[in-house]
């Protein structure tokens, strides 16, 4: 119980971080100029690539605990 | 908003709806579908995302537009409008001898292998520089490199007003220094004015008509 609290908090949390950075990516749609692509490469980017590994941990995690 | 960038959009609101079931619910985790439904969600839709975004992001990266965005470039895109022939960049752009809403990267990359590599990481450098460093006064600006006939060469080579101009073939050894790029096409007494933008208040410009100002740049 307490193992799958832990795995749903997780999962909030990097569902949380994706979304902010599909967000950010978004609105780096809207302008066309070099402070597009800095938001895009330095903020969405960046946030997708913390938060897909972190989801994969969650998984590892999560059999880990099964086990 | 073109074609891609409106699927993009499209693909972004989903995978956001996808995720925000599970942040709102994370026990819809627990069932077959719904693990099938979260690695779509958490890893798959947003590795399409950040790939389209990331393809999407460098093809506009070589826009006119995007280059002149930065304020010190906009004597260059200034310059593309010069009323004088003799101006090399300023009758490309005017004569559409390079794409206009290319205009920039389609002289400014690099034609060999991982050529467009290395423009993009200069363009990142003058990013840096623009942002973080101290960027010259835009007549100050310099090349890294001395301007490559491989450019030129790239589109003018085995083209007849290029192979047979009376200036080129005048000697013969003027060709071969050209295509070996021992000879500059931008040399003095050749094609030597190029984005002369310490003279710009002294130029007449060429307006644009409104067919081209419907081009993206």
């Amino acid at each position: 119980m307490q193992t799958t609290r832990i795995t749903e908090g997780r999962l909030k949390f990097v569902g949380l971080i994706l979304i902010c950075a599909l967000i950010v990516e978004a609105l780096s749609f809207l302008g066309h100029g070099a402070i597009a692509f800095l938001i895009f490469s330095a903020a969405a980017a960046v946030l997708i690539c913390v938060g897909i590994p972190a989801y994969l941990l969650t998984l590892v995690h999560k059999d880990h605990a099964a086990h | 908003m073109h074609l891609p960038a409106l699927l993009l959009i499209l693909l972004i609101a989903l995978t956001i709806a996808l995720i925000s079931v599970f942040v709102l619910r994370p026990q819809t985790s627990a069932t077959t579908a719904g693990k099938i439904a979260a690695f779509l969600g958490f890893f798959a839709f947003p590795l399409l995302c950040v790939g389209m975004g990331f393809s999407s992001q460098m093809d506009n990266s070589m826009s006119t537009r995007f280059c002149l965005s930065c304020h010190i470039m906009e004597p260059y895109g200034k310059s593309l409008l010069i009323d004088d022939p003799g101006h090399l960049p300023a009758s490309h752009f005017q004569n559409h001898r390079v794409p206009p809403d290319h205009a920039c990267y389609t002289c400014h990359t690099n034609y060999a292998m991982f050529g467009g590599l290395k423009a993009k990481l200069g363009g990142l450098r003058h990013m840096y520089v623009y942002y973080l460093g101290t960027p010259p006064k835009p007549e100050e600006i310099k090349l890294y490199e001395p301007y490559n006939n491989r450019e030129c060469l790239h589109c003018h080579a085995g083209a007849r007003s290029f192979e047979e101009g009376v200036v080129h073939t005048a000697d013969p050894a003027v060709m071969a220094e050209i295509k070996s790029n021992k000879l500059s096409c931008v040399s003095s007494g050749c094609h030597e004015t190029v984005h002369d933008v310490a003279k710009l208040g002294e130029q007449k410009f060429w307006k644009e008509s409104s067919d081209a100002n419907n081009s993206d740049h």
